[in-house]
């Protein structure tokens, strides 16, 4: 496709989004809801699991290769594979990525806590630190980044595979690519994709920004 | 209230009925206001011993008593958070600044933000490290001595009446470990704590120490002051830990104002205050190639002359090493 083809393809993708802009709107918003839930989900299940994987060698052995052999299932076959178990629709591709958002979190998170000096672990309970203290106030902020910045893979991972959840049924921008990919209509696929890789970025910046901060905060500004 | 008191106290690691015990029946008495130092070779279990006062490690069997209450009385955080703690890798928290770190406790205590303060000021004073200059540092802004002396600064922050130490210069390069170790003596004399402190350098236990706890294989051999130590080791273990170097000993026991003279033809330009060991003095005139020093009294009036040779004759005059 030449220059001129593509001007005019995201000419038609700012046309169709005119033209219907609640259905672009009703899409997006699907987009957000199952990857920011999976997300959440993700985060809220294998942080804590992350954390305890730092302590315990058995729930580390356990969920670290559980959710390894996970990473290597690709993200559109978790969307399949969950469909004979939950059928078609928003659920089902909601625990898929979640499942996919797990194991950067888990894994970053498990790493991050390892990487915690014991010295200063031993300072602080030497110091009459409860362990929710030394957990939240020592260990959390010195983790922290490494933690964020598994959650930015995460976030981008699950933003860009949530577009494979209208495979079974869930709706979201990948409709629109889905469709414009099977009526050769270019500008329909770009009314998906654009938007799609907008997210990705802006999650990647927003989050890096994040982690950025908590480097500062850790007191570990340049690596 | 607190000297401390150690009865009987053992620790087995693992559930193996091989394992040997770290600690083997280990009863010793510590007044209040004394420096104890914990002295033997790695694995002889002085750290264990060390960390089972503060509750860091539970004792397999027997009792430790603070004062005369036993330690497992105390709620655990109570406990550590008036026993001041601190260990070879300092362990600051690299995201505070030194004076967040120094105000852990007073905070864990609920102190009010304006005693805090002052306290926090006040220590590092203490600890010659001057407050407008360090409060607002971060750990990795300091050298390694200036992160123990903040380490310590933190220990001492809610006044504990104990402080337990944990090789706490042992990573520390030798001068500095020396200048950490005078300006411990100086705090000590000034707030007078009950210090248990562990080391395996037998220097250190000799200069810091009012009573050493040698330590082999999980057992206390003896438990003596320095002099006595060196004078009358019960066995030859403990004759050979402190016996080599015996001379360099011996002038580490001895101040320069036994030896200076006081009328002198011609000053040093170095000065060494009153106060520093012989063997000190030695290793500053070696190290600076001067033949003497010029002794000073604390507001630096100078007080007599040290020369190199009379250090050197003192030390060939000591008698030779036991055994």
């Amino acid at each position: 496709m030449d220059v001129n083809g593509l001007l005019r393809a995201l000419d038609g993708a700012v046309q169709l989004v005119r033209s219907d802009p609640a259905d672009f709107i009703a899409h997006l918003q699907t987009h957000l809801e199952l990857s920011g839930l999976a997300l959440l989900m993700g985060v809220g299940l294998c942080f804590p699991l992350g954390v305890l994987a730092s302590r315990s060698r058995w729930v580390s052995l356990y969920a670290l290769n559980a959710f390894g052999i996970a990473r290597a299932v690709p993200s559109v076959a978790i969307l399949f594979l969950a469909y004979p178990f939950l059928g078609l629709g928003f659920q089902p591709a909601l625990l898929a990525l979640a499942v996919l958002a797990c194991p950067p979190v888990l894994i970053n998170t498990n790493v991050a806590f390892r990487a915690v000096d014991p010295a200063i672990r031993e300072a602080a309970y030497g110091m009459g630190l409860t362990t929710v203290q030394v957990l939240s106030k020592i260990e959390l902020p010195l983790a922290l980044p490494v933690v964020l910045a598994g959650v930015r893979t995460a976030a981008v991972e699950v933003i860009a595979s949530a577009t494979l959840a209208t495979f079974i049924g869930a709706g979201g921008l990948g409709d629109f690519i889905n469709s414009g990919l099977s009526n050769l209509d270019t500008s329909l696929l770009l009314e998906g994709a654009l938007p799609v890789a907008l997210l990705t970025l802006t999650a990647e910046i927003v989050l890096g920004g994040l982690e950025m901060w908590s480097r500062q905060a850790a007191g570990v500004p340049r690596g | 209230m607190p000297g401390i008191s150690l009865d009987n106290v053992v620790k087995t690691f693992g559930t193996d009925d091989g394992s040997a015990p770290a600690v083997r029946g280990v009863s010793l008495a510590i007044e209040e206001g004394e420096f104890v130092v914990l002295l033997g070779p790695s694995g002889c279990g002085k750290t264990t011993l060390l960390r089972m006062i503060n509750r860091l490690i539970e004792p397999t069997s027997g009792q430790i008593f603070i004062g005369d209450r036993e330690v497992r009385d105390f709620p655990v955080t109570d406990l550590r958070r008036h026993i001041g703690y601190v260990i070879q890798q300092v362990g600051l928290f690299p995201h505070m600044t030194v004076a967040q770190n120094v105000a852990t406790v007073p905070r864990l205590l609920g102190w009010k933000k304006q005693r805090t303060r002052e306290r926090t000021r006040e220590l590092l004073e203490l600890v010659a490290l001057p407050p407008g200059e360090y409060l607002d540092r971060y750990p990795r802004q300091l050298s390694g001595g200036q992160q123990q002396r903040v380490g310590i600064a933190r220990a001492m922050a809610a006044d504990p009446q104990i402080m337990l130490m944990d090789e706490p210069f042992g990573a520390i390069d030798a001068i500095t470990r020396s200048d950490l170790q005078q300006e411990l003596l100086r705090i000590q004399r000034k707030v007078g704590k009950t210090v248990v402190f562990v080391t395996h350098d037998v220097e250190e236990a000799l200069l810091l120490a009012d009573r050493i706890a040698v330590m082999r294989t999980g057992e206390l051999v003896q438990y003596d002051t320095p002099l006595a130590l060196l004078s009358h080791p019960v066995d030859d273990f403990v004759r050979e830990l402190l016996g080599s170097q015996d001379v360099l000993r011996r002038l580490s026991l001895l101040e320069i104002t036994a030896l200076m003279e006081q009328e002198s033809g011609m000053a040093g330009t170095t000065q060494v205050p009153a106060g520093t060991s012989a063997r000190e003095a030695l290793s500053l005139l070696l190290g600076t190639g001067a033949d003497r020093a010029t002794v000073v009294d604390p507001q630096g009036r100078p007080l007599g002359t040290l020369t190199l040779d009379r250090i050197l004759r003192e030390a060939r005059a000591a008698p030779p090493a036991p055994g």
